[in-house]
């Protein structure tokens, strides 16, 4: 592979990685301090205020390289993709432009006032601007999903000629924002940042009643965890359901390559375990679930539904194409999809057991210590299943649009990912990656430990002082 | 002027950066300033608390903005981001420095720790001041784009024809005409930025801090004044030479402008490219210089509103005068005006324009008043001696 291409791939899912260690978090935890602060106005309970505040207060340490890593992405498609960025902007750029205009502005603004505005402004005021801000951040990711969506499923699109060149170019606003793969997308990411936070609020939780501090504020700080989480996690699964369904309509060979089906099949099964040989496209190891037709249900709604195999649309792809590679790394994606969904059945049963235990929640160690430790499963079931999604489009940057039996319907806004990349010097590339890599990690290193730092304090009445 | 659709974007990027520049503009100031007015651990949280509400929404016109020029002007975007590609990963970087800078500085007690997130306040401050001013200035003087649609290239649109190392150096290289005009207009922007921190500082503080920025702001208005004046005279210099005028249809300009350029053409360049609207630039220049002569009288007097209200009038006139002078051009061209970006070949379909319109006309004023709102509820003045307080009661609670 070309050394700039590679380098920018691997720049790009390396950035998007570290913004994804802090998003999810800033999703789910704006609305739970933001609901935990409704419970102190409502209530006129202190606890909840110092919940409020505790909570947040991590919040706002996490948000900061939210904000820091995710400013490299909104460039990052014109310094490294421009071909991209050119070819798409007319379409992509927009859900952009208005992610910032309508979400960054109305997260960060409120933010402030709720981070700063403890009795210094109204308490409806402060209420007000906790709960906007956090429809600030999940307004955002609702744009951004809506771009993402577009990449996978490219509705209400044309192909003209510019006076620049060959581009996409916005036939139908309104199919944009709802493209439905988009919308499932962002149910999916939104309730997974959700199911994120309720684990990182209980296991910090669990962090403190192991240790029988601050029992009474840790407790309900759990209880309001296992409720939320328990909520989303039963709702991801259903939202899942519906994203794969959508996959399977849209993306083939995305479908193909996440359930290792290499064979046309009919009634085909779930396969719980694969190892694939690439090269000889079949599988050497398989484990299937024994529900027959199960998978033909899932992604078709049919038990006896026909799926394409890899093979099969390799050939399809290739007539239509030319010669090529269009099916993504099988035993990855495979993997990464089929780990994140254990993870989600994971944490339904996390949340069901502790809600069990939650009456002497305190001296149930053994719960507590497993929903410590269960702290970076979350954040990793969050990047597989954005390797899923990204890796799974390979090698194409903008899907080709197919209607929903998976028929193309216009090839010619199909875009390569080796096409897509900017005209760099291999020099200019591997400084900034490197640069960004030590950067990214010397910071999120700082962040974790402030993170640490401030979780394992407890909660404490102190001023915000800055 | 012909108002339609780009033009109308063209303004809406003009004022999203605007937007950027006064609102993030103070507190990269008082980024800058923050080691000179503070010297104490305690006034230091002070400089930063004058900012702690705020930087965060500010930067997000950033943000807009380059969200805006992708969708407006999806040309613009890729060709200018790819080819400035080292100078905005740095003005990135500095910003993520910045950013974190805030939030970790006072969360460790260690005076390594605190000390070393301050120099990483100013330098990340300075750094985005500078390289912001330098883009700038190198853009104006046109660089070394070409249209790969001219050669029969559909794909690749606008292109940077020089290769790293070059790339980088030429940026700020003294020794050619682009590096110096970029390296005069840096340093103004610099000084402009550390005029409108200290706008801030005598508006939001009080005390030793607001006295400090005075003493600064003194200082700095004349090389600000003379630098601008260079600035300007430089900026008459500039024309743009013509490989193939056979080729200025990939403009795609509108007749009435495409005739209006033509008729300035001299042999194969166009002169004072930067000056075709040689009357109205010359009475918003004049507008700037004022308005630079109030801010002195006011922070002289230390009015810290009346300082603000100054340095932002001085930055918008200067800013549209060379707005005005650059239409409809984008990103001018060294190799030649024909393939410069302008705002009629680098935008987007009509279509798309519209419905962004439509979002901005809705959502922009929304911005802006809660925007206002924000900052009418954290204009208190604070200081050293009403921060010492807060601590002492927060103590007792």
């Amino acid at each position: 592979m070309d050394f700039v291409l590679l380098v920018s791939r691997l720049q790009f899912a390396m950035t998007a990685f570290f913004h994804f260690i802090f998003v999810p978090l800033t999703l789910g935890l704006s609305t739970l301090s933001a609901l935990m602060l409704t419970l102190h106005y409502a209530t006129g309970k202190e606890i909840y205020r110092d919940m409020a505040k505790f909570w947040a207060k991590l919040f706002a340490i996490n948000f900061a390289l939210g904000v820091a890593t995710g400013l490299v992405h909104e460039f990052e498609f014109g310094m490294n993709w421009s071909v991209y960025s050119r070819f798409v902007g007319d379409i992509f750029g927009a859900p952009l432009a208005i992610e910032g205009l309508l979400a960054f502005f109305m997260e960060s603004t409120f933010m402030g006032v709720f981070l700063f505005g403890w009795d210094k402004v109204p308490k409806a005021v402060h209420l007000l601007a906790a709960w906007l801000s956090s429809i600030g951040s999940n307004l955002s990711a609702l744009w951004i999903l809506i771009a993402n969506g577009w990449m996978q499923h490219p509705v209400g699109a044309e192909v003209s000629h510019f006076v620049a060149g060959k581009r996409a170019e916005l036939a139908d606003w309104w199919a944009v924002v709802f493209n439905p793969v988009a919308d499932v997308k962002f149910w999916h990411t939104a309730t997974a940042g959700m199911i994120l936070s309720a684990v990182f609020v209980l296991s910090v939780s669990a962090y403190h009643l192991l240790k029988k501090q601050h029992v009474e504020f840790f407790k309900k700080s759990a209880y309001i965890a296992l409720i939320f989480g328990l909520i989303a996690s039963v709702g991801e699964i259903i939202i899942g359901d519906i994203h794969a369904h959508e996959v399977a309509k849209t993306q083939p060979t995305k479908l193909a390559a996440m359930e290792a089906l290499w064979e046309n099949k009919q009634g085909a099964n779930v396969l719980l375990a694969v190892w694939a040989d690439e090269k000889a496209q079949k599988n050497v190891v398989e484990i299937p679930l024994p529900i027959p037709g199960l998978l033909s249900f899932l992604a078709t709604h049919d038990w006896n539904g026909k799926l394409l195999g890899a093979k099969e649309l390799q050939k399809m792809f290739e007539e239509k194409f030319g010669p090529g590679k269009y099916i993504p790394p099988v035993n990855f994606t495979f993997w990464a999809f089929h780990i994140m969904v254990y993870l989600g059945f994971f944490f339904v049963i996390l949340f069901i057991w502790g809600l069990t235990k939650y009456k002497n929640l305190e001296n149930a160690t053994g719960f507590l210590k497993v929903a410590l430790y269960s702290l970076p499963l979350p954040y990793i079931a969050c990047w597989l299943g954005w390797a899923t999604a990204e890796v799974g489009r390979q090698p194409w940057i903008v899907y080709p649009l197919t209607d929903d039996y998976g028929k193309i319907l216009l090839p010619e806004i199909g875009l390569k990912t080796a096409e897509a990349v900017s005209p760099l010097t291999n020099i200019e590339v591997i400084i900034t990656y490197i640069i960004f890599l030590a950067t990214f990690t010397g910071l999120a290193i700082a962040d974790f430990y402030l993170l640490a730092k401030f979780a394992s304090k407890g909660p404490e009445k102190e001023a915000e002082l800055y | 002027m012909h108002f339609d659709l780009p033009t109308i974007w063209a303004i809406l990027v003009t004022v999203l950066i605007a937007g950027y520049i006064v609102t993030d503009g103070f507190d990269l100031g008082v980024g800058i300033l923050h080691g000179l007015v503070a010297k104490t651990d305690i006034e230091k949280r002070v400089t930063i608390n004058a900012i702690g509400p705020v930087w965060d929404g500010n930067e997000v016109w950033f943000i807009t903005a380059g969200g805006a020029a992708f969708a407006a002007f999806p040309e613009l975007y890729a060709a200018l981001f790819s080819s400035l590609y080292i100078a905005l990963f740095v003005v990135l970087l500095a910003l993520i420095y910045r950013a974190v800078s805030f939030e970790f500085r006072s969360k460790e007690k260690s005076e390594g720790w605190r000390k070393f997130w301050d120099q990483s306040i100013f330098w990340s401050s300075l750094l985005v001041a500078l390289l912001i001013g330098v883009a700038i200035g190198n853009i104006l003087a046109g660089i070394p784009i070409k249209n790969s649609a001219i050669e029969g290239d559909i794909l690749h649109g606008f292109v940077y024809a020089e290769k790293f190392p070059i790339s980088f150096i030429n940026l700020v290289n003294p020794f050619t005409f682009h590096g110096l005009f970029g390296l005069l207009v840096g340093v103004t922007t610099v000084l402009f930025i550390i005029m409108h921190g200290v706008s801030w500082l005598l508006w939001k503080t009080e005390g030793v801090i607001a006295e400090r920025a005075r003493n600064i702001g003194m200082k700095v208005w004349l090389p600000f004044v003379i630098m601008y004046v260079i600035c300007t005279g430089v900026a008459y210099t500039i024309s743009f030479k013509i490989g193939n005028p056979e080729h200025l249809k990939y403009l795609n300009l509108p007749q009435d402008i495409m005739q209006q350029v033509a008729s300035m053409v001299q042999g194969n360049a166009l002169p004072h490219a930067l000056f075709r609207f040689p009357v109205i630039e010359l009475i918003l220049i004049v507008l700037a210089a004022l308005s630079a002569v109030g801010w002195l009288m006011a922070v002289k007097n230390m009015k810290g509103g009346q300082a603000f209200l100054f340095s932002t009038l001085t930055f918008l006139f200067a800013g549209f005068a060379v707005m005005f002078g650059a239409y409809p051009l984008a990103v001018p061209s060294s190799l030649g005006l024909e393939h410069s970006i302008s705002i009629y070949n680098g935008c987007s379909s009509q279509l798309t324009l519209t419905v962004m319109l439509v979002a901005a006309i809705i959502f922009t004023p929304i911005v802006i008043a809660y925007q206002a709102w924000v900052y009418k509820m954290f204009l208190f003045k604070i200081s050293p001696e009403s921060l010492k307080k807060e601590i002492e009661e927060a103590a007792e609670h």
